[in-house]
């Protein structure tokens, strides 16, 4: 494994399980120091088990501003700047239009939307110069799906901060760009509301929607953001880079 | 830098100078054996020499199908292909002799599409396609239309080709440079004319300076080495296509 991230202080918030999780394998294996946000401190206690070393992990709410005020504390007393921030906490519910509650919508948007805005504003005070910012969006940013117009339309928005905040964040030489899974199963499938055969159910019909014929690995969105987190994109700004297999090109 | 690539042959088009060069150490410097494939040959040898022995120079005009083909037929396997073989036409568009636009597609469109045609019989499963576009396919580039119109189109072909090879485990991506100051690109603009597109990009361009040829490297190697990326056009522009 080469060290391209030596030395580089990360935030995956999410950080727990899934793609969060396997990023923050690949930060530490890469030579970072990483800090993983969760909302649950069992699984954040497995995951940092999990990474070994080099790993701190803060319990906490990206929809919550106390919780993130806390979060950004901590960093700045235990490390003082941060060079990569991985925003990947994300929710993501079922609701078609016509049923789509208040409650739904302020869920989705809250996390996805207010959570990941703030969660980057509140760090720019520890951010150093030519740092990374990876947004997790997904192919629902271009794509539509049945009952998941709440999601996409936070995913369109999380996408369109990536483009703006490069302009925004400019003068401080920080890339900011957006990545796109496709289908990548992760403990979060569980939580969409939908039992383990619904899961499966979902995730099979999709399987034939995509060119490669195959879902995607959470290792294999890893890798596309220790691409995007190191030197090796330093040109690269701006952009979504789906990793899906060729899900969102039909 | 661990050898992810040992054992792969890389086709790299454009391989003597600039991009094609930075992409052909990079994969050479990962274990692969590198084909550099273009018309110069004394840049071409002087280019495979200075990479090493992992590297090796055929002479190969993009524009002439037959060479294309010959280049293909004499190659048992090809993991990789990348075809930055290109040229540029700037112009108005009642000025722009209409010849040179022609040819400028001819090589530069019709090389790549020719390069995978012949190159997929020889893909196995688990290959890449790396075309090479440019961001004037989603941004109005003045004087430049014949050249936006080749980026739109090898787009195009980046997005049906990973569709159709998808099902061969072939990707098919494509890099899309913004301006990479250290290529060898010949175009027709005078060095005042070049001087000041430069300038203006630094306004333009969020990380307000050029490229290097090895940062689009970068981007190839990524390109290459990750398994579940088909379709993408990956824009190394500094954020200029962004803004």
């Amino acid at each position: 494994m080469t060290i391209k991230l030596a030395g580089k202080i990360a935030l995956i918030t999410g950080g727990n399980s899934g793609i969060g999780l396997a990023t923050a394998q690949r930060f530490v294996e890469s030579g970072a120091y990483v800090f993983i946000t969760g909302r649950r401190q069992d699984s954040l206690d497995a995951a940092v088990e999990k990474i070994g070393k080099n790993v701190t992990a803060i319990r906490g709410d990206v929809s919550n501003m106390t919780d993130l005020d806390r979060l950004y504390a901590t960093i700045e007393q235990e490390q003082g700047h941060l060079d990569v921030i991985f925003a990947n906490a994300g929710s993501v519910e079922f609701a078609p239009l016509g049923s789509i509650t208040e409650k739904h919508f302020d869920k989705i948007f809250n996390t996805n939307v207010k959570g990941l805005l703030f969660t980057v504003q509140k760090a720019l005070p520890l951010l150093t110069e030519g740092a990374s910012i990876i947004l997790n969006a997904s192919i629902s940013s271009i794509k539509g799906a049945q009952a998941l117009s709440v999601y996409s339309a936070t995913k369109a928005a999380v996408r369109s901060f990536a483009r703006n905040w490069t302009l925004d964040l400019k003068e401080r030489k920080i890339r900011v760009n957006a990545i796109s899974p496709g289908i990548v199963p992760t403990p979060g499938y569980n939580l969409m509301g939908l039992s383990e055969e619904q899961v499966q159910k979902f995730v099979e019909s999709q399987t034939s929607k995509i060119p490669l014929e195959r879902v995607g690995t959470p290792d294999e969105i890893a890798k596309a953001v220790v691409f995007l987190a190191s030197d090796d994109s330093s040109f690269v700004n701006g952009i979504e880079l789906f990793i899906d297999g060729g899900m969102a090109q039909i | 830098m661990e050898e992810i690539l040992r054992g792969k042959v890389a086709v790299v088009t454009g391989g003597a100078t600039g991009i094609g060069y930075a992409i052909a150490k990079r994969f050479a410097s990962a274990g692969a054996k590198v084909i550099l494939a273009s018309r110069q040959q004394q840049r071409l040898e002087t280019a495979a020499q200075s990479i090493g022995e992992a590297a090796v120079a055929i002479p190969t005009d993009f524009s002439d199908f037959k060479q294309v083909q010959r280049l293909f037929e004499g190659l048992s396997q090809v993991d990789i292909l990348v075809t930055c073989a290109g040229a540029a036409i700037f112009g108005a568009v009642d000025t722009v002799p209409m010849e040179q636009a022609k040819s400028l597609f001819e090589g530069r469109f019709f090389g790549q599409l020719a390069a995978a045609h012949y190159a997929v019989p020889k893909m196995p499963p688990g290959s890449v396609i790396i075309f090479c576009s440019g961001i004037a396919a989603s941004v109005g580039l003045p004087y430049y239309s014949a050249g936006s119109a080749l980026c739109g189109a090898v787009n195009s072909m980046t997005r049906a080709l990973a569709v159709e090879l998808a099902p061969k485990g072939i990707r098919v991506n494509a890099i899309s440079p913004g301006y990479i100051e250290d290529t060898d690109i010949q175009s027709n603009l005078s060095k005042e004319q070049l001087e000041n597109f430069v300038s203006s990009i630094k306004v333009t361009v969020p990380l307000q300076r050029s490229g290097k040829s090895n940062e689009v490297a970068s981007a190839a190697f990524f390109l290459a080495t990750c398994g579940y990326v088909t379709g993408q056009i990956i824009e190394v522009d500094g954020g200029w296509t962004a803004s």
